[in-house]
């Protein structure tokens, strides 16, 4: 815990470098598209992901992303005796509510360049809260169960993005991160909202679609 | 403030281009699929088919079973292989029937991923945990030289029921075959579901099928007809089909009603079907 906490105070106060002249708004929200996208996934996901920036006139800008809403949602059910007379199988429904908080840091290293001054680095904790409850249900048997589960997942990252002016006070934002999970976990190694995760290490990979709007 | 509006627009596009298709099943299957995997988790899967690096992850995402290609050594023992030969698929030569079991028992594959080792089929229903809830469908690759010789498939059947009746459940085990190779496993008493495999002169092949009570035909995707799935499912018959590819042509089979699938897309099609196993991670 005191490693944890030590990695979130350096992320979070590292504002060293020199002050950017650019387009950067002092005080910015934004609103990530992909859980959109996730919605149509295998997980029938439903939530919603909202940013935070505040840029203090400094090099290194600090963000806070929060997302939340329903994590997984789905019905596995498994056949049994097919070549029987009665077919018999086991339902299981999933439900799963989670939170997940991802404070990080932008860097905007080439600030005097005329197109490369949009691309910007990032070091991000990601911390996640994960409820998930089991229904399964037996109808060779007629039994019935529900079980819970609270998981609490982490990691810690570093990622690329890419920012644009829209119109006036509008913009959009494209970003990427890789983590990697310090706290291991027999089936949490990755986060939920993952576009990719590897089968060897707990790593894993998520994107960002954002628009933004300057306070 | 119209760029903003075209975003939205676009995204909103992207939302609806993936909603989820469904379709009703009516089969001689309850009305319900069976999904095995093509040789383990399908041709694209990156370790080879036949392996149990292959056939172990397909049961984990929730499949019924799987398909798997078997041979006979020279001392009758079942192995997992699909190719005529052993040359260029893995580190030793020659065919399966002139080798034993101890000669070949430590070739591996050739590929990326390494100590990928030829296992027999005793050896992976004695791994797989719970193997008698899963189904195996038996494509039988029978040597060329010997394929008609009535003695070769009696002792191909023979090795076959040596290793199900160990395991005792033979009614999860489907075996593949043309009408002969059929009747002597019945003569046998190998007590298996039992398919045969049809490519044309389909009308007799069904009425071969429902004359000598087997459990139902099995064909590729590409023969498969609209007419054959009406006059099988007619006479009580399972269509077993093989081997979709991709999601398109999952969906294909699925549009054809079919009972019994070996895919190499078996993801696509557990997702689509509400039988994927997020549970499970695969390696």
């Amino acid at each position: 815990m005191k490693k944890f906490l030590f990695i979130l105070f350096v992320l979070l106060n590292f504002n060293a470098l020199a002050i950017p002249k650019d387009t950067l708004f002092e005080r910015t929200i934004k609103l990530d598209l992909v859980p959109l996208f996730n919605m149509a996934r295998g997980l029938n996901q439903a939530y919603f992901s909202f940013e935070y920036e505040q840029n203090n006139q400094k090099s290194i800008i600090n963000n806070l992303r929060l997302s939340f809403g329903r994590m997984e949602h789905y019905t596995f059910l498994k056949y049994n005796n097919y070549f029987d007379n009665q077919l018999t199988y086991k339902e299981t429904n999933l439900n799963s509510l989670g939170v997940q908080l991802a404070p990080y840091i932008s860097y905007y290293p080439f600030r005097s360049r005329k197109y490369l001054k949009y691309f910007y680095s990032t070091a991000t904790l990601n911390v996640n809260y994960y409820s998930r409850k089991f229904h399964t249900y037996d109808y060779t048997t007629g039994e019935s169960t529900t079980t819970h589960q609270n998981i609490f997942q982490s990691g810690a990252g570093l990622g690329l993005g890419f920012k644009i002016k829209i119109y006036k006070k509008w913009g959009a934002e494209l970003s990427s991160n890789l983590y990697y999970n310090f706290i291991n976990d027999d089936f949490y190694k990755v986060s939920l909202t993952a576009f990719w995760h590897s089968t060897q290490l707990p790593v894993w990979a998520d994107y960002q679609v954002k628009l933004y709007y300057k306070l | 403030m119209k760029y903003s509006t075209v975003i939205l627009l676009t995204a909103i596009l992207f939302l609806f281009s993936c909603e989820k298709d469904t379709y009703d099943l009516i089969n001689a299957n309850h009305n319900k699929m069976m999904i095995l995997g093509h040789r383990g988790m399908g041709e694209l899967y990156k370790y080879p088919g036949n392996t149990l690096e292959a056939i172990e992850p397909v049961l984990g995402i929730g499949a019924d079973g799987s398909e798997i290609d078997i041979q006979i050594t020279k001392d009758s023992v079942v192995v997992l292989f699909h190719n005529n030969d052993l040359d260029n698929r893995v580190n030793a030569n020659g065919k399966i029937f002139d080798k034993t079991w101890e000669e070949i028992k430590n070739a591996k594959y050739i590929g990326i991923q390494n100590d990928v080792k030829i296992i027999t089929m005793d050896d992976l229903f004695n791994q797989i945990k719970d193997v008698n809830i899963y189904y195996f469908s038996l494509d039988c690759k029978l040597d060329d030289r010997y394929k008609y010789n009535s003695g070769y498939r009696k002792l191909f059947l023979r090795s076959i029921k040596k290793v199900i009746d160990k395991y005792q459940f033979n009614k999860h085990i489907l075996l593949e075959g043309d009408l002969d190779f059929l009747m002597k496993a019945k003569e046998l008493n190998l007590n298996v579901e039992c398919f045969l495999t049809l490519e044309e002169d389909i009308d007799k092949k069904i009425l071969d099928a429902k004359l000598n009570q087997l459990r139902g035909i099995g064909i590729s995707l590409s023969s498969l007809t609209n007419s054959a799935v009406e006059k099988a499912h007619k006479e009580n018959l399972y269509i077993m089909c093989w081997s979709p590819k991709n999601a398109i042509e999952n969906n294909k089979a699925f549009k054809y009603q079919v009972d019994i699938i070996q895919t190499d897309a078996p993801i696509h099609i557990l997702q689509k079907t509400n039988r994927y196993n997020y549970e499970y991670q695969i390696p």
